[in-house]
């Protein structure tokens, strides 16, 4: 079979990096501020990673697939690897480095990983917490099934999905409770 | 040694480190002005590289370098005795021997810039006629290579006297490991050393794999890989990127970091090659087996002979006086397999125990039934006593727990809804085996206690396992145990694969702790020591501190070394696969059942439900352990009905080369599962008699599922993956 | 990825004179299509115009009681939206089984109407693909074709659209709201996506610079249920292997406005027209049921690996349609 490449075309009327103005940005990254020179096409991950220090947001395919990269974004998880960073200007990011309190007491979704041993080699649990912490946020019922669809946007190739579940499910209904006490109160 | 507290579950030593990010994997490492590499794979199967134009990327601002296979140093090939991914180094020459073989490398100074630099390359090929890309027409056409063969009594004889028989053919696709974590790595040189941050499941192979190969003394390659994304098998050997990583290093004189891609995962780290087995089942009126023979051919590359051995298990699972396999090899233009969890077993048991069903259906006997009747009261393969059995216990245990005895042997009538369910029953089996390991214990003034060793712990619990037994010997609180491992110039110590770390060290650890406190014993009753004139057999430790047996003040281990002036003790520990494997077989065994549900107009088939009881000896962690067989039965419903990659014939490319594509399970995919390990001591095999867990969870899991569905269905699904399409119509 | 021009938009016209300054020009959204296919050099623009500042992210309630729903809201705020759940729900259901939570944060309507195909051969770069690179022919044609379309081909692509959301959008007979320097048109759903035909490049009836703001969906037929079913290998996290939106009310016992749409099998969101016909004025049975799933997947041409989709979709439109009807009696 016959290989096609590169479309030359394409590629003559693009711009070279030169021409291409790196811009500044300031990222709001777990609460602290820095201006960082990027061209657009820099991708957040990559930003995260090199330039943050956040390497707990992991690259596991660079595409969407598989949730390693998790961070929230003004409070909702989004996948760092499909974003510019320049899209992410005037946003606050959290990643997992800045999950836990400013003290170092572990946010609950942390401990409840912990308690039930939701990992093995730990490589995709960072997207786990930070996706289980975004789900607290969204509409989704406390039942198993429901859960688990919750979070199915995060591979674990360890499968240590039946830990994952029971620790979310603790840290899901712990909130339920508190929230209907909360309720009870007003 | 009291070991009350053993096998008790313990949050795992690493954890804080892994749910705060904290944890540092090969290519979170950032070293001062790091350079980052990208490569370019082949587009052909076969032919030869004939031009590299490299003109518009080394015009890109913040490219540093090219190295491609026309223009780079010669790198080294590694003794046959070390095992590596390939054993020819990339840019050996121009030749090419599989889609997706790394040709070039660009080096920039950053990751965006190698990216768009790697896909600037132009590369010419000059393609080759004769392509080897169909695995069904080189069986058909026989270019199989055959590598092994044994037998016992008459298969083929016995066979044709046979009361019933089985006579089919079960195959098993190309899978990958897909670990998380990428393979990658961080290298630069300090002077004449090469340092490595490395992802692998062996930091002593990796360091000696890489010296062979840039022709260096072992002493001056360091590999460090204190935590790894995920191995199962893919991690074992030395494969490119490491190299690769070294080799810009050594060219643009800063650190570099060089990771595949997913895509590149699919063809250039190893998979777990496809298989065709012939299984030859014979059984007489009470359906004890009277003939086996099992013949297995897998897909191999051209540049090395792998052998997926999956007949060995049929030798030896099931008595049986006549026995008869065969291994051999297709030579096809695909990269090097590698071992992928369970190698040999995962996809031998997949032919095996589904051949078993088939027979059982054929007897009338229930699947239960024949697997009880025929379990091995000996290992006639190697003519050895077991060191112990417990499968027969495992299946009835398993079989109970699952409720198999509701079971309606009649296909299709179970339903519920409009779904129909389907329970299947598998046996599950792994060989247990011990290397050799080297192990210090340092007790320090701190009151701390250090334990050094150059293994690796890729999720299995190593690090916890490790500081839990120094803490069982030495009463020693937890936190105050250091554990290093994941660098290769630590002591000698294993590989993580077959399962074997835990029984390998555990018992080098103990050895080393006991010498440790006797060598501070012996400190203790010198003659300015706090125990000066005491013997030392009257005294021991408790608590992190010593004391003696009959009570009063009890010192610790700081104010014994203080007497000395004294920073440390070490007791070093030495563990060596002894003598028991002549003596003895080692085998875990345990029982899968699973429950299928099929919907038809859907066209959705799903495990609803798993039961496994395994024997994989002493457990010295319940948590991790049964974690690890979690993980498996997830892995083993990938394996069943989602993976496959899947390579175009025309071209030799594969195309589900990515996660949207190769399936692995998602959470919503994972069955309920009942787990239970009997966690029996195993009386031969090292001191605490562990045998560790890793593979045997997975082994039996695709047919258990296989033997599920046809019980749904009717429908023998005799080729991996299972889908929905194999079950329409 | 080769290096581009960024720029941000936060007019309608602001974006369209952006794009239209530059042949080369893409706008950009979640990004969940954009920056994936940047990355594997399949799109290659040499500006991007950024529209997530462009005001329109409501969901709007329209006077005759359908909705305008913005082009920049995002695929889950949509899926969960209490209208959408109670008088949409396979739209809400077809949302929420794409992709996963993260990227229906990120996904938009706009993005997901203008997302690309998933074929392998599209994607990988190097194969002929007439879609990417027109002329070159269509390795998915003779090769590994498990997933490809089997209704709305043509011998130079059979690339399966890969949209949920655009399948339930069919069925309600949404109309594509854009806007261009020119002014504004609604474009009915069923014209919107092109089929390959002898140009699987083209993939819309939109022009170049011009703008998708918001996608208008007619008030819900009086009493009328529907359902979105899919069907995958994975249990989640997986493009449809098939996959049916039906919706229909009973009057006085028998079937109207029925609507059937298909996903996963169609080179387009692909309108059922003659199973709805078929349906249409009778009293609903299993029969009845079969027979339009037959009508709808008549036609089909497939390959060796994708001939299960006919039985499958005529399974899930049969299923679909039994559900609907379960819900349409529990609504009384
Ligand atoms: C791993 C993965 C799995 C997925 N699974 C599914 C699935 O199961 N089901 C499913 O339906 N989808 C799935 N998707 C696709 C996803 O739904 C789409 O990528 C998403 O909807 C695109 O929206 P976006 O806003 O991110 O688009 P963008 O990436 O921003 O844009 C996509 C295209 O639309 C154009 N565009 C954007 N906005 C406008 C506008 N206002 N006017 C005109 N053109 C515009 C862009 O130029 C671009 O060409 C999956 C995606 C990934 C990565
Ligand atoms: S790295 Fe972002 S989803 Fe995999
Ligand atoms: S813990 Fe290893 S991938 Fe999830």
């Amino acid at each position: 079979m016959k290989l096609i490449n590169r479309d030359e075309g394409a590629l003559a009327r693009s711009p070279s990096s030169e021409e291409v103005a790196q811009t500044s940005i300031e990222l709001r990254v777990n609460g602290r501020r820095q201006v960082v020179a990027v061209e657009p096409r820099e991708v957040l991950l990559d930003t995260l990673r090199e330039r943050f220090a956040c390497t707990g947001v992991k690259k596991g395919c660079d595409h969407g697939q598989c949730g390693a990269c998790t961070i929230l974004l003004d409070g909702r998880r989004v996948n760092a690897c499909l974003m510019l960073s320049v899209m992410a200007e005037g946003c606050d990011l959290r990643t997992i480095e800045g999950i836990a309190s400013e003290n170092g007491e572990l946010h609950a979704m942390q401990q409840a990983f912990l308690d039930h041993d939701a990992f093995q080699c730990g490589y995709c649990t960072c997207g786990q917490i930070v996706s289980a912490v975004g789900m607290l946020n969204e509409p989704w019922s406390a039942d198993p099934q429901s859960l688990a669809e919750s979070m199915s946007g995060n591979l674990c190739r360890c499968g240590a999905y039946r830990n994952i579940l029971a620790a979310v499910s603790d840290v899901k209904r712990a909130g339920n409770r508190r929230e209907a006490s909360r309720d009870e109160d007003l | 040694m009291d070991t009350n507290i053993i096998g008790r579950p313990l949050n795992r030593k690493d954890g804080h480190l892994k749910v705060t990010g904290a944890a540092l994997y090969a290519t979170d490492h950032q070293r001062e002005g790091q350079a980052y590499a990208c490569a370019a794979h082949s587009e052909i199967a076969s032919g030869e590289l004939l031009a590299v134009d490299a003109t518009a990327t080394l015009a890109l601002p913040g490219v540093l370098t090219v190295l491609h296979a026309l223009d780079a140093p010669k790198l080294f090939r590694c003794p046959e005795s070390l095992n590596v991914g390939e054993r020819r180094p990339p840019f050996e020459d121009n030749r090419i021997y599989y889609a997706g073989q790394i040709l070039a490398l660009v080096v920039a100074e950053s990751f965006e810039v190698a990216r768009h630099g790697a896909q600037l390359l132009e590369l010419k090929y000059k393609e080759d006629e004769q392509v080897s890309l169909d695995f069904e027409r080189d069986l058909r056409e026989g270019k199989i290579e055959q590598t092994d063969a044994s037998s016992r009594g008459q298969a083929a004889e016995a066979f044709d006297r046979g009361h019933a028989r089985i006579d089919a053919t079960y195959e098993t696709p190309v899978g990958i490991h897909c670990a998380m974590e990428l393979h990658g790595a961080v290298a630069w040189w300090e002077e004449e050393r090469l340092v490595v941050e490395d992802s692998t499941q062996w930091v002593v192979g990796q360091s000696k794999a890489l010296a062979n190969t840039f022709g260096l003394p072992e002493s001056d390659v360091e590999v460090r890989s204190r935590f790894v994304g995920g191995g199962f098998g893919g991690k074992l050997f030395l494969w490119s990127p490491s190299i690769l990583a070294a080799e810009a290093s050594r060219v643009v004189g800063r650190p570099v970091q060089f990771s595949l891609d997913r895509r590149g995962q699919f063809t250039s780290a190893g998979h777990r090659p496809r298989t065709r087995q012939r299984l030859r089942l014979a059984a007489d009126e009470d359906g004890h087996l009277v003939s086996l023979r099992h013949e297995a051919v897998n897909q191999t590359s051209q540049v090395d002979q792998y052998e997926e051995s999956c007949p060995d298990v049929s030798a030896s699972l099931y008595q049986c006086p006549n026995v008869s396999i065969s291994q051999g090899v297709v030579r096809s233009h695909v990269g090097t397999p590698t071992p992928m969890r369970g190698p040999g077993e995962t996809p031998g048991l997949w032919a095996l125990e589904s051949a078993l069903d088939e027979l059982a259906v054929e007897l009338k006997i229930d699947p239960l039934e024949l697997r009880l009747r025929n379990v091995a009261q000996r290992d006639e393969a190697k003519d050895l006593p077991w060191s112990i059995n417990l499968h027969e216990r495992c299946l009835r245990e398993a079989a109970a727990r699952f409720g198999w005895s509701q079971r309606n042997p009649e296909v299709g009538s179970m339903r519920e809804g409009s779904e129909v369910i389907g329970w299947g029953i598998a046996s599950t089996s792994w060989a247990a085996m011990r290397s050799s390991a080297t192990v210090t214990v340092d007790l320090l003034q701190s009151g701390k206690a250090r334990i050094s060793c150059a293994t690796q712990d890729i999720g299995t619990g190593t690090y916890t396992v490790f500081a839990q037994m120094v803490k069982e010997l030495t009463g020693l609180p937890f936190d105050s145990i250091e554990v290093r491992i994941g660098n290769s110039r630590l002591p000698t110590g294993p590989i993580s694969g077959g399962s074997m770390v835990t029984a390998t060290v555990v018992p080098a650890i103990a050895e080393a702790t006991e010498k440790a406190i006797d060598a501070l014993l012996d400190l203790a009753v010198a003659e300015d020591g706090p125990f000066a004139g005491s013997d030392k057999k009257s005294l021991r430790m408790v608590g992190g501190k010593l004391c003696s047996r009959s009570g009063g003040a009890s010192r610790s281990i700081g104010e014994v070394l203080e007497s000395k002036r004294l920073s440390f003790v070490s007791g070093k520990g030495e563990a060596s696969p002894g003598e028991e494997q002549e003596r003895y077989s080692f085998r875990s065994f345990g029982a899968h059942c699973a429950e299928v549900r099929w919907d038809a107009g859907l066209g959705r088939l799903r495990v609803s439900r798993v039961t496994s009881v395994i024997d994989s000896g002493r457990i010295i962690n319940l948590d991790t352990a049964s974690n690890q067989v979690y993980g498996a039965i997830v892995m083993g419903v990938g394996m069943a009905l989602l993976e496959e990659s899947v390579y175009d014939k025309r071209t030799g490319r594969p195309v589900t080369d990515n996660l949207a594509d190769y399936l692995v399970p998602v959470m919503t995919d994972c069955p309920e599962i009942d787990l239970s390990l009997l966690n029996v001591p195993d009386p031969h095999i090292g001191k605490l008699g562990a045998r560790g867990i890793g593979e045997v969870g997975l082994t039996g899991v695709a047919p258990a599922i296989g033997n599920a569905v046809y019980h749904a269905t009717g429908k023998r699904i005799r080729t991996l993956p299972i889908r929905m399409e194999d079950l329409m119509g | 990825m080769k290096p581009f021009h960024y720029e941000r938009a936060s007019t309608v016209e602001e974006a369209c004179s952006m794009s239209t300054e530059s042949e080369e020009s893409c706008f950009l959204a979640g990004g969940t299509t954009l920056i994936d296919l940047l990355k594997l050099n399949v799109m290659r623009p040499a500006k991007v115009v950024d529209v997530r500042n462009v005001d329109m992210d409501t969901v709007d309630l329209l006077e005759d009681g359908g909705i305008l729903i913005g082009a920049n809201v995002r695929n889950s705020d949509l899926a969960w939206h209490q209208k959408v759940r109670r008088d949409y729900q396979a739209l809400s259901e077809a949302l929420l089984s794409g992709a996963s939570p993260q990227l229906r944060n990120m996904a938009t309507v706009a993005g997901n109407v203008m997302q690309r195909a998933r074929c392998p051969y599209f994607r990988d770069n190097y194969s002929p693909c007439n879609k990417r690179s027109p002329g070159s022919g269509c390795a998915a044609l003779g090769g590994y074709a498990r997933s490809h379309a089997v209704l709305g081909t043509s011998e130079h692509c059979i690339a399966t659209h890969p949209s949920d959301m655009c399948v339930a959008l069919a069925a309600f007979e949404a109309k594509v709201r854009v806007e261009g320097l020119a002014g504004t048109r609604d474009i009915p759903f069923s014209d919107f996506h092109l089929l390959p035909g002898d140009r699987p490049d083209r993939e819309h009836a939109i022009d170049p610079g011009e703008l998708i703001t918001g996608v208008v969906l007619p008030p819900n037929v009086e009493g009328a249920s529907s359902v979105y079913l899919k069907s995958r290998d994975r249990a989640s996290y997986e493009f449809a292997l098939a996959s049916a939106a039906v919706s229909f009310a009973l009057v006085e016992g028998r079937i109207a406005a029925a609507r059937i749409a298909l996903g996963g099998v169609a080179t387009k969101p692909w309108r059922a027209f003659e199973a709805e016909n078929c349906l249409e004025g009778n009293e609903p049975s299993s029969e009845l049921y079969e027979e339009a799933a037959a009508l709808a997947m008549e036609g089909a041409i497939t390959q060796p690996d994708n001939a299960y989709k006919v039985p499958l979709a005529r399974g899930l439109i049969v299923r679909a349609l039994a559900i609907a009807r379960e819900r349409v009696e529990a609504q009384v």
